[in-house]
This record gives C-alpha cells, structure tokens and sequence, in this order.
C-alpha cells in the first residue's frame, strides 16, 4: 500500500512501490492528464511536478514519494486560470495536444523559478518534446504567460 | 447530398441526444442503405440553445472539429462559443469516413455551410409562424431571430422545437463571401481548453469497465513468427491474468498496465522466420542497381528520348531512407467483445478500415461492431493502419473481458508502416539557354501494393506469386503500361514514385519512371506520403541546374514557374529579403512545390560549421486557395516544416539483420524547442476552392535547406539524412 499526496489530497494505492509515478497517476487514481510518451524520460509528456520541481514521472518508482508533494495537471488550476494555461489558449499552442500537459508543468515550473526567462533560459528548460511542431508557439505562450504573471494581482484586463 | 429532418425521437436517441430540439443530418451513401443505417446526423439545436455538431472526421491535432464547426456556424448565425463537437460513432455497417490525404475542409467546404444554412432558415421559418410575420422581415444573429419592424427576439434554443415540425427547405443560398465574419476568421479553437486542463480523452485514456491492460509482443523481423516463450514465468508475475496469441506474437495481460510489462520482462520470447538478411546498405545498393535498368512508365509527356538527343544533359542521384511516424502518443486501442458484438475505442484515421479488420479477426458481421473514434496524440498516416485494433480485440476476445492493448514507444518505431526508402535519379536535357527541355525521373524502391481495393490486391499477389515478381514492373511492356488505367500505373507505383509529371513546371518533355527494389519493410502513409521524397528529389535537382548553368536559384525557378507559382514564389522571395547578402558559413536556399491543392515555397536561411547545421530561420509563403482560418493554417506550416525538417537533418530509419536498429527518441530524435528555427508564414490571398493546409509544407522543407547548405558550403548532400551525410566524407 503507496501513500501519495496528489493535488493537495492524501491517496493510499495499492500498487507495487517500483510502480512508476506515471502509471499510478494514469491507471490507479484516474488522472489521465499525464501522458506516457516513450517510458525513458525523453519526451517529457508525463511531466509533473515534484515538490515543485518538474520531474519525468515515467522515471520516478511511486515507493519513493512518501511526504512529497505531487502536481499533476489536474491540479494547476480548478478553471484552467493559470496564466500558463491562459496564454496556452491565448496562443493556440496545442495541436494534438498529447505533450502539453508535459509542456505546461515543465513552464509553470519555469516561469516559478524564473518569471521573466529569456529565450536561451526557454531553450534551456523546455526540453520536452512535440511532435506537431508547437515549439514557436511554446515559446510565445511563455512570454506571454510571464507578462501576465508580472502584472499586480487583481488588475483589470486593459 | 439531401439534407433531412431527424429530428424524430428515434434519431434523436440514436444520436445520443437527450430531450428534443431540431436535428438535421443526411442520408448516408447506397452503401449505408443497404446496410440498414440510413441516416447522419449532423448538428442538433437543443431547447437551452446549445449547439452540437457530430462529426465523423478525426481530431489529430490539425484543427478539423473547429474547421467543421466554423463552416455550420457562419451559415447558421450562432455564437461560436456555445458549439460542441462529437465524434460520431461508426456502427450498423455504414461506410465509414477517413481522415487524410488533407482532405476534409476540402471535402466538407459547401456540406457544411449549406447544413448551417438549413437550420438557419428553419428557425427563422419558426420564428415567422410565431410571430405571424413575413419571414422576410425575421433575420438571424447571434443565435437568435430578430423580428426587424418590432425589434422582437427569439432564442434558438425558444424555436428548435417549433422549427423541428418543419419540412427542410428545398433551395439553399449561401453567403456572399464579404458578409462572412467566421470563415477566414483565426477564430479560437474549439479543443484547446481540454488540452491545457488534462480533461482531453485520448485513446489511451479510455476507461471501460471492467478493463483489463496487455501489451504486445511482436516479433522484431517483420513477416517472423513466434517459436518460443515462457508464458508460465509471465504469468507468475504479480496482476499477471492472461497471455494470449495475437498475430505473429503474443500480448500479456494484467489487472494494470504496469504489471503486463513486467509480465512481458519475464516471457522472453523467441522468434523466427522471416527476412533476417534485410539490411539497409544492402539495400540502398540494390535500389540504386535498379536504377541502372529501365523502369516502368508512369508518366509521360512529350518525347523525352527526342529532347535528349544532342542536348548537354545533367544528372544526378537521390537517396531517401525509412522513416517513422513517430505520433506521441503509441498505438493504443480498447475493445470489448461479446458473443454477437464488438465495441472498440481507437485513435484511428480510417474507421471503416479499423472496423473491417476487427470483423474479420474476431468473427463477427461488420453490423455488429461500433468504433468509437477517439482524440489522437498524433496520427501522420500511421493510425490508417488497423493492426493495434485486431490485437485489442483478439486479447478481449480471448479474455471474456474489456481490454486495454497499449505499444510502447519501441513497438511503435519498430513496428511502423514507414514512409518507403527510394533512391532517384534525375535528368534533365537542358537547351542552349541552361532551360530544360526534358527531365526524366526513375526512382526506384519497395513495390506499394497497399492501398489498393482487397480483391484487387489479393488479385494482384496471386498473380505476382505465379510470376515470381511483381506484376507491372516485369509482366507488362511499356508500350503498354503507358496505357494501363492509373490504378495500375499511378495507384501502384503512387506512394513511391508518385502519378504525375515529375515537376509543376513548365517543361516542355517530362518522363516518370519507377523500378521495384524488393523489400519486406511494411510501408504506408507518412504526413504529404510521396510528396515526402519526390520534392526532395526534384527541388534538390533543379537548385543543380541553376548551379550548372550558373544561375541564381530563385530566378532560374521563377522563369519556369506557372503564374500561380510564380505568385508563391515571388513572394517568397519578398518576405525572406531573397538578394540579402549572407555572411561567410551562413547560406539560403529555398524550395517549390505543390501538393494536395495547395503551392508552397519555403527559403530557408542557415549556419553551418564543420559538420553541424543550424537552422536559423524558415520563410514560407503558401496559396491554398480560400483560408478558413489563418491562424490554423500557419500552425499547420509551423508544423509541416518541423516535421519535415526532424526528418530531413536527422530522421532515419535504419534496418540489420532484418530488425529496426531504433526504438525510442534517443536514437530516433525529433527536433527539440531549442533548435527549432523561427518560422515565418505569409499566406496569399488565395481564390477559389479551399485547399489541403495540412500535409503540403512538407515537402519542402528537406530540399530548401539542401539547397541552403549548398548555398553556405559548397557541399551538395543527395542522401538523407543530412547530419549523418555531412559527417561523412564520401556522401554526396
């Protein structure tokens, strides 16, 4: 029996502690949003965050997450309010949209650490991959989204 | 095609809908009548308003629901916001409807729109009743009917019912194309807020009750066949409840996805048979010793021998590999079977096709079976193939059970149906002012039986069987295969050596030539299919003649270009400022072509030093005739060249001792964020019809930046790809 802190909540799975993190997410407690790419940590589609650090959750055996705080897409926002999912849509960014769950965890990361990164700090951090060619976009969202994170809380849209 | 009033509760119910409101659709083909289903439906007005459209073409990234949505609303006068876009179901045995070949705006463009209009006149007809008012003072906005003398107003969502009893007007106007304000509007995508919030359902994330997970194995040698395994050892492993046969191997089956990957560690499977020799240096030599012999016509225009004669003649050869599709998300299917039915869930371009396969694996009328298509992570051709859908349903099958079959990423680029390895040789007889007057093509690579109807196929391999080789290139002369129906001669050699002339230029002799090289490698459809090859092939040759005749590329081009090239063309030299001077190791080149409808040209501007390339910037101008949404197009462009240019530096797909030498993105790469170069759409007002956006940037992509390394080193590279080809002295 795995204890793991998802979104805030507390979960008790039953899964093998090797069980990596991707498929207890996907498979025992239903959030798909985390996809599976390619099961070697290249692509990074299934990354979530760890403690806030964005992690490859293909690579991460679920036995070793006791006391760490797990964010998965589903709980990045309740309304898709996170201004990296705002520019996400204000960009158009996704096509077939497989790898952006991977590609906004691995942002809001980013912008966390970093709020206003320039494009070799971009280049350096979104190591993810997609196969539809959204990178210009990805790019463009994440300054998009640093803008608007800058702004004082509760300004008005001008 | 008729549109009909469904708004029947039978209809309603078999579409899904709860409740009432007005529901148009049509009728499906002669097919689909024979088969006992009717009807379509289409879009649904609900009593609160809401709008929902059922679609049948898929949703792989490309935009096509919104596209839909967008045709039906302008006609229809809704706010945009309040549609929803379904996936309909394939059952009943109708036929069912691809999704590629950039297809489906072009196909839907005046469907759609008029189905729109329909409804639309139907709830101002209703509203006029109500009213007691002429229909000619009623219009439609924003989802309602506005009375004009009375300013009186009334919800769609108040008039779907009324509007439901009433028969389907007979004669349909469309709008002129200034009183539009959605078409050719970048309007925001309809599945955007699902793929930022996680909420998006893809095939993979399918969840039916009861489910069970496997996953395959398969054997590594294609056409090999299981000889061994220690099925005990699987099922000893931990949630480990079946292994089951599939075709040419096994799947493991397990309580979870995990734990049938473990079962799989432990099966250790052997494999035999099949043909373990494959090698690509062997066979890269045999396509090109094929091309050392005459191949079969596919095209001719003009005499060529005669243009020949006498001429300066130029020549060179071309060389392409394998190459996988590679969509992020892995093969994957869910089914359920029953005794007298089969339910299936699949990230799948070709319904019908899926259906179909999984009717013959599993026993059962195609009547009985429901494919239900999913979101996919990708498609690019490979998800036209049904062969993950017959090994979900074979597991569920054998189980009693729902199961869940998923590939890993190494299942997925080893067993690819990949875009065809082909070597070319090009020549051109040039007259005294260095323009060509005849240009032949031969190119020479594995023989595409596929996509040819069944019988024709079971046909044909019967027939190649007793002859011991393929039926065109060895059993018809040329004097008549030139004759032979297209089927024979551009169905057969198509995703190779294409159908038509050589190039879209203006030339007056041009010659298609295609020899078979023998190869067991499944092919298929990979994004802008033999386009793919053949741009790289003629781009690449014409950027040769210009050298050789000492002209710049771009006017050399431009003098052999028809007028809407030329348009492309000039454009494009415009917006990547063409006659700039480069620093030294920097280099530009570009590429025409068109494909699927729509004209591309792309320059390309690079850095190359030693043996690495740096893609600095990619200029595209594209006419694709009249543009439903700007903004999808340019993500399409954006797209279509990334692909192209993964594959063109570095995509390769590479065979030895007949197995797949990659697996996974660390020995097959895709182009990361960091070196992905600026890119730069122009699109040209375009007329006419609407083109296909989603296959034809491309092509491109691979010969401009050839062209472009030329350009900065002086080293002309004729074998892709060219990371690999740079480091390597002898190539070229």
């Amino acid at each position: 029996m795995l204890e793991l802190e998802v979104n805030g909540r507390l979960f008790r799975v039953e899964a093998g502690p090797d069980t990596p993190l991707l498929w207890v997410l996907r498979d025992h407690l239903g959030l798909t949003g985390t996809k599976f790419g390619c099961g070697i940590g290249v692509c990074g589609s299934c990354t979530v965050h760890l403690d806030g650090v964005p992690t490859r959750s293909c690579q991460v055996p679920a036995g070793r997450l006791g006391g760490v705080a797990i964010k998965t897409i589903e709980g990045l926002s309740p309304d898709r309010s996170h201004p990296v999912q705002r520019a996400w849509i204000a960009e158009q960014v996704p096509q077939c949209g497989y790898c952006q769950a991977g590609m906004i965890m691995t942002a809001t990361a980013l912008l966390e650490r970093n709020p206003s990164p320039a494009d070799d700090e971009i280049d350096r951090a979104m190591t993810n991959l997609c196969r539809c060619g959204s990178y210009p976009r990805v790019r463009r969202a994440i300054h998009v989204a640093s803008g608007e994170m800058k702004k004082p809380h509760g300004d008005p849209e001008p | 095609m008729a549109i009909l009033n469904l708004s029947r509760r039978e209809f309603l119910q078999a579409s899904g809908i709860l409740g009432t409101g007005l529901l148009l659709g049509w009728r499906a083909s002669a097919a689909g009548l024979r088969n006992g289903a009717a009807v379509s439906p289409l879009v649904h007005i609900g009593s609160d308003g809401g709008v929902t459209l059922f679609v049948e073409r898929a949703e792989m990234g490309q935009g096509v629901h919104s596209g839909l949505a967008q045709l039906v609303a302008e006609e229809l006068e809704i706010d945009w916001s309040r549609v929803r876009v379904e996936n309909r179901a394939l059952d009943g045995g109708r036929p069912g409807v691809t999704t590629g070949g950039s297809s489906s705006v072009r196909q839907e463009w005046e469907p759609m729109q008029r189905a729109g209009a329909a409804a639309r006149e139907m709830l101002v007809r209703a509203a006029s009743l109500t009213w007691k008012a002429p229909p000619e003072e009623c219009r439609a906005s924003g989802g309602e009917v506005v009375h004009g003398p009375s300013s009186r107003r009334l919800g769609y969502g108040e008039l779907a019912a009324r509007a439901s009893e009433l028969p389907v007007p007979q004669s349909l106007e469309l709008k002129p194309a200034h009183e539009r304000h959605l078409i050719g509007r970048s309007v925001t995508r309809l599945d955007l807020p699902a793929k930022v919030d996680g909420t998006a359902r893809y095939g993979m994330d399918v969840k039916v009750e009861g489910m069970l997970y496997a996953v395959p194995s398969m054997s590594p040698v294609f056409g090999g066949e299981l000889v061994s395994a220690d099925t005990a050892a699987a099922l000893a492993r931990p949630g480990v409840r079946h292994v089951v046969e599939i075709p040419n191997g096994l799947a493991v089956v397990a309580d979870h996805y995990w734990q049938a990957r473990k079962g799989l560690e432990a099966l250790q499977p052997r494999f035999a048979g099949g043909d373990t020799e494959f090698d690509s240096r062997g066979y890269s030599l045999r396509m090109r010793k094929a091309l050392d012999t005459p191949g079969v016509p596919v095209f001719e225009q003009g005499n060529v021998e005669e243009a020949f004669a006498g001429a300066r003649v130029v020549e060179a050869r071309y060389e392409v590999p394998y190459l996988a599709q590679a969509c992020m998300e892995p093969m994957n299917c869910t089914a359920s079977v029953a005794k007298d039915r089969c339910e299936v869930w699949a990230p799948t371009q070709g319904p019908g096709r899926l259906r179909d396969a999984v009717a013959e694996a599993v026993g059962l009328p195609v009547q009985g079976i429901t494919v239900h298509t999913t979101l996919m992570g990708g498609g690019f051709g490979r998800r036209f193939e049904p062969d993950f859908a017959i090994q979900a349903a074979l597991a569920s099958q054998a189980v009693g059970r729902p199961v869940k079959l998923i590939w890993s990423r190494e299942d997925d680029t080893r067993h690819a149906y990949y875009r065809p390895a082909c070597a070319a040789e090009l020549r051109a007889a040039l007259d005294a002012d260095g323009r060509p007057r005849g240009l032949s093509q031969h190119v020479a690579g594995p023989w595409p039986r596929r996509g040819l109807p069944g019988w024709l196929r079971a046909w044909v391999g019967d027939l190649e069987k007793e002859l011991g080789g393929p039926l065109v290139p060895d059993f018809v002369p040329r004097a008549i295969s030139s004759r032979l129906p297209p089927l024979l001669t551009r169905g057969v050699a198509g995703i190779v050596a294409g159908g038509g002339p050589p190039t879209g230029y203006s030339i007056p002799t041009q010659r298609s030539e295609y020899s078979l090289a023998d190869s067991g490698v499944p092919i298929g459809w990979w994004r802008s299919v033999a386009a793919s090859q053949l741009a790289f092939f003629t781009e690449c040759f014409v950027d040769e003649l210009a050298a050789a005749t000492g002209s710049d590329p771009y006017a050399y081009r431009h003098a052999l270009a028809s007028p809407k090239q030329r348009r492309v063309l000039e454009a494009a030299a415009a917006l990547s400022d063409w006659r700039r001077p480069l620093p030294a190791g920097r280099g530009r080149g570009m590429a025409l072509y068109s494909s699927f409808g729509t004209t591309v040209c792309q320059v390309v501007e690079l850095a190359s030093a030693g043996d690495s390339i740096s893609v600095e910037h990619v200029y595209c101008t594209v006419d694709c005739g009249q543009v439903l949404n700007p903004d999808s197009v340019e993500a399409q462009m954006e797209g279509s060249i990334l692909f192209g240019l993964t594959a063109a530096l570095r995509g390769e797909i590479t065979l030895r001792d007949g197995q797949v030498e990659q697996g996974n993105f660390h020995d097959y790469p895709l182009l990361g964020l960091a070196e992905a170069p600026q890119i730069t759409v122009e699109l040209l007002e375009g007329e006419g019809p609407p083109q296909g956006i989603g296959e034809p940037g491309t092509p491109p992509i691979a010969p401009a930046v050839t062209n472009a390394l030329y350009a900065a080193t002086g080293r002309r590279i004729r074998t892709l790809p060219l990371e690999r080809h740079l480091r390597e002295p002898s190539s070229g």
